[in-house]
């Protein structure tokens, strides 16, 4: 069974939202990696091979949109989707998350509903 | 540069003004001195022509006066050795006896002028004759008791003939005749004596009047009997048709004959004459114009001379004064009209001495504290500047620090908030194992209460960025179809909980939009938000409609309405229609303010129609596409 889990990597740096996402998706039968910073998560995407990865913007160290563009330029892991969850409070950042590369984006504050749902019609 | 134009054409003014200065002090100059000098010279020059014709006249007249009086003399002269041979002492019966022709030869050779003597009786034969040429035969068969000589002498008189030339002789002759008269009171005969005059060429070819003037004798007739010019005489000229001489037939007119003529030559001469009595003769003189009047035109020339120096003079002194006057002027103005163009270096260099001097010197005072006050004041003007501009930057600084801080903050906050709403749901969905029906509606209290808070945090940054200018819309084509149905779905649970009814009237055949489709979602959404949380009973409807390029969206509710004077305040910030409404309904009062905004950055307007009890009305316009925001 384990290995037909599906892999989410998870990058957020704040302790609250990263344990929600894991509870969430874990409890939907994923199996989840976890980075802190834009750096780890190259590290992580290159070395577990997610399925998905859900990229917050904030990120200490390499931000989220430097991540997904680097990820983007790799060809060993630019076929990841990568789902930005962008905040509300900074205008035009859905603009520069599409054009950094992601797949899509979710608007923080969000619904972990609204967040399983869209991970779900990636993974399905 | 437009500071060379205005003083290009400043100089051009000038130039003109000039011009009539110059001219003034010209006229001036010539009207006063040349006038005064003209007007005096003329006068002056009056009188002398005057005063010369007049000198010419009374020289002229006194000349010819004397060539007459000498020429009368002469004659006279003749005429009493005539007349004492005509007092015989050899008187025989009444009759000159032969011895009588002794006395008349002593006559003849006393007087070379008298040609020949006749004694005649007084029964008009003659007695003796006496010749000087040729024989003294007696013209025995002449009667001369009817001629005119004999009549005079005969009566006592002397007679002085016409003047004749004799076809023997080129030189004229005039008869004269006295009575034969031994004693006084008896005439016994008549003693004619032929004369000669040609002597009186003698004393006309001695008289000169001035360089090259000249006298000459006219008999009664017009004759000429005697000239300077021998040819003339020897012609037998006969000068009667001369005017001047003409003019002396005319005894009533004093003046006539005196004057400008032309001699027979033809020459213009200035002519006077005298009478010489007795012979009836007339001395003319006469005297080239250019000769008489050359004094005077030399010397009026002198005088119109001094007169053009003076004029010359007097305009030269006119243009330089004028020039002298005006040099000072024009550096002044051109001062000026340098300080004018902005050159506050501007030194004028007036070196007259005078008044000129001083204004100049004045004016570059004045220039120079005009410069030490620009100077000042630009110096006041950059510590100024540089102060607000420092300011500014700070204020600029403070208010990006603001923004940020906001952004930060509002962050800060959502992230925790993020985490609560987050774990609620969570916990809702029983995914820790599952809740109690109290639980799930405690659950539910935060959920909601939570993202009451969240609306507000996001209204204050909204505001924040709107006050900073971060504002910007993100441009996208839309679908109002879509718009209304996501706001629809997000209230429909609100309306359904109050029992209102909720319809949304869309056309099918809309146009898509362009435009921020989440900032139009959120005006939606906060207008329908409020109808439904301001209704009570009724309905809440959306309708939109696109025509003339725009989309006009109406939410209409049945609520309590609102008050005209309240109707202009509501878009203001922080403001509802009281303070209590806050309190009851939540909101922070900022939503229609930031709606405001949104409909204006997009080129569009929102109002509102209420009756306070009749309900409301908000309708929003946006231009159906727009490519930048307002």
């Amino acid at each position: 069974m384990t290995s037909t889990k599906k892999r989410i990597l998870v990058v957020e740096d704040q302790e609250d939202n990263r344990r929600i996402l894991r509870d969430l998706l874990t409890n939907a039968g994923y199996q989840v990696f976890e980075a802190e910073n834009g750096g780890e998560a190259l590290v992580a995407a290159t070395t577990h091979r997610p399925d998905l990865i859900l990229m917050d913007i904030q990120l200490p160290v390499v931000d989220g949109y430097e991540a997904t563009r680097r990820l983007k330029a790799d060809p060993a892991v630019r076929e990841i989707p990568v789902i930005v969850i962008t905040s509300y409070a900074l205008s035009g950042d859905e603009g520069k998350a599409r054009a950094a590369g992601c797949d899509d984006y979710v608007t923080k504050p969000y619904s972990p509903r609204q967040v399983l749902a869209k991970v779900r019609s990636y993974l399905s | 540069m437009g500071g060379e134009r205005i003083s290009d054409s400043a100089s051009d003014a000038l130039k003109q003004r000039r011009g009539r200065i110059v001219r003034r002090y010209f006229l001036i100059f010539v009207t006063l001195v040349g006038g005064s000098l003209l007007v005096s010279l003329l006068l002056e020059m009056g009188f002398r022509v005057w005063e010369t014709r007049w000198n010419l006249d009374v020289v002229h007249r006194q000349m010819a006066e004397l060539a007459a009086l000498r020429i009368h003399n002469y004659v006279e002269n003749v005429a009493q050795a005539v007349r004492l041979a005509a007092q015989p002492r050899h008187v025989v019966e009444g009759r000159v006896s032969d011895e009588y022709i002794s006395d008349l030869r002593d006559l003849l050779k006393n007087v070379p002028a008298i040609r020949d003597v006749v004694a005649i009786g007084l029964d008009g034969r003659e007695m003796l004759r006496v010749s000087r040429i040729g024989a003294s035969a007696l013209d025995a068969g002449a009667d001369h008791a009817p001629e005119a000589y004999f009549a005079t002498a005969r009566a006592g008189k002397t007679y002085f003939g016409p003047v004749m030339f004799p076809a023997d002789s080129f030189e004229p002759r005039i008869m004269i005749a006295v009575p034969i008269e031994p004693f006084r009171g008896e005439i016994i005969g008549v003693l004619t004596a032929t004369v000669n005059v040609r002597y009186v060429w003698d004393v006309v070819q001695e008289i000169r009047v001035g360089e090259s003037g000249y006298a000459y004798v006219v008999s009664a007739t017009g004759a000429l009997v005697a000239h300077p010019d021998l040819f003339l005489v020897l012609q037998r000229k006969d000068f009667s048709d001369l005017p001047q001489v003409s003019a002396l037939r005319d005894p009533g007119e004093e003046t006539a004959g005196i004057g400008a003529y032309q001699n027979v030559y033809g020459k213009w001469v200035l002519a006077s004459h005298a009478a010489i009595p007795d012979v009836g003769w007339t001395v003319v003189v006469e005297r080239p114009l250019t000769e008489a009047y050359g004094p005077l035109i030399a010397s009026l020339a002198r005088t119109g001379g001094i007169l053009l120096v003076a004029c010359l003079t007097a305009v030269g002194a006119a243009v330089l004064l004028g020039r002298r006057v005006l040099h000072p002027i024009e550096e002044l103005r051109r001062g000026a009209a340098r300080l004018e163009a902005g050159d506050l270096e501007t030194k004028l260099t007036v070196e007259t001495g005078d008044e000129f001097e001083e204004l100049a010197d004045d004016f570059n005072r004045m220039a120079a504290r005009l410069k030490d006050s620009y100077a000042d004041l630009e110096k006041k003007v950059e510590i100024r500047t540089r102060e607000l501009a420092e300011k500014s930057r700070q204020l600029e600084l403070e208010s990006r620090h603001k923004s940020q801080f906001l952004a930060n903050m509002s962050h800060e906050l959502r992230t925790p908030l993020n985490a609560i709403i987050g774990y609620t749901e969570l916990i809702a969905d029983g995914l820790y194992g599952p809740p109690s029906d109290q639980m799930r509606s405690v659950l539910e209290r935060i959920d909601i209460n939570g993202r009451h808070l969240l609306g507000l945090i996001n209204d204050v940054l909204d505001l924040s960025k709107i006050e900073a200018g971060q504002f910007t819309l993100s441009l996208s084509d839309y679908s109002l179809h879509d718009v209304v149905k996501s706001v629809f779905t997000g209230v429909e649970a609100l309306a359904a909980e109050k029992g209102l009814a909720f319809k949304t009237y869309v056309p099918a055949d809309l146009p898509r939009g362009r435009g921020d489709e989440r900032r139009i979602a959120q005006v939606l959404l906060n207008l329908t938000g409020n109808a439904i949380k301001f209704t009570d009973a009724g309905e809440v409807t959306i309708k939109a409609s696109a025509h003339n390029g725009a989309f006009t969206i109406a939410v209409r509710d049945t609520g309590p309405g609102i008050d005209a004077a309240d109707q202009a305040r509501i878009f203001a910030e922080f403001h509802q229609v009281d303070a209590s409404s806050t309190r009851e309904k939540g909101g922070s009062g900022l939503g229609l303010s930031i709606a405001k905004r949104i409909v204006e950055l997009h080129g569009g307007r929102i109002w509102v129609e209420s009756r306070r009890g009749a309900g409301s009305t908000f309708s929003f316009t946006l231009p159906i596409a727009i490519e930048q925001q307002a």
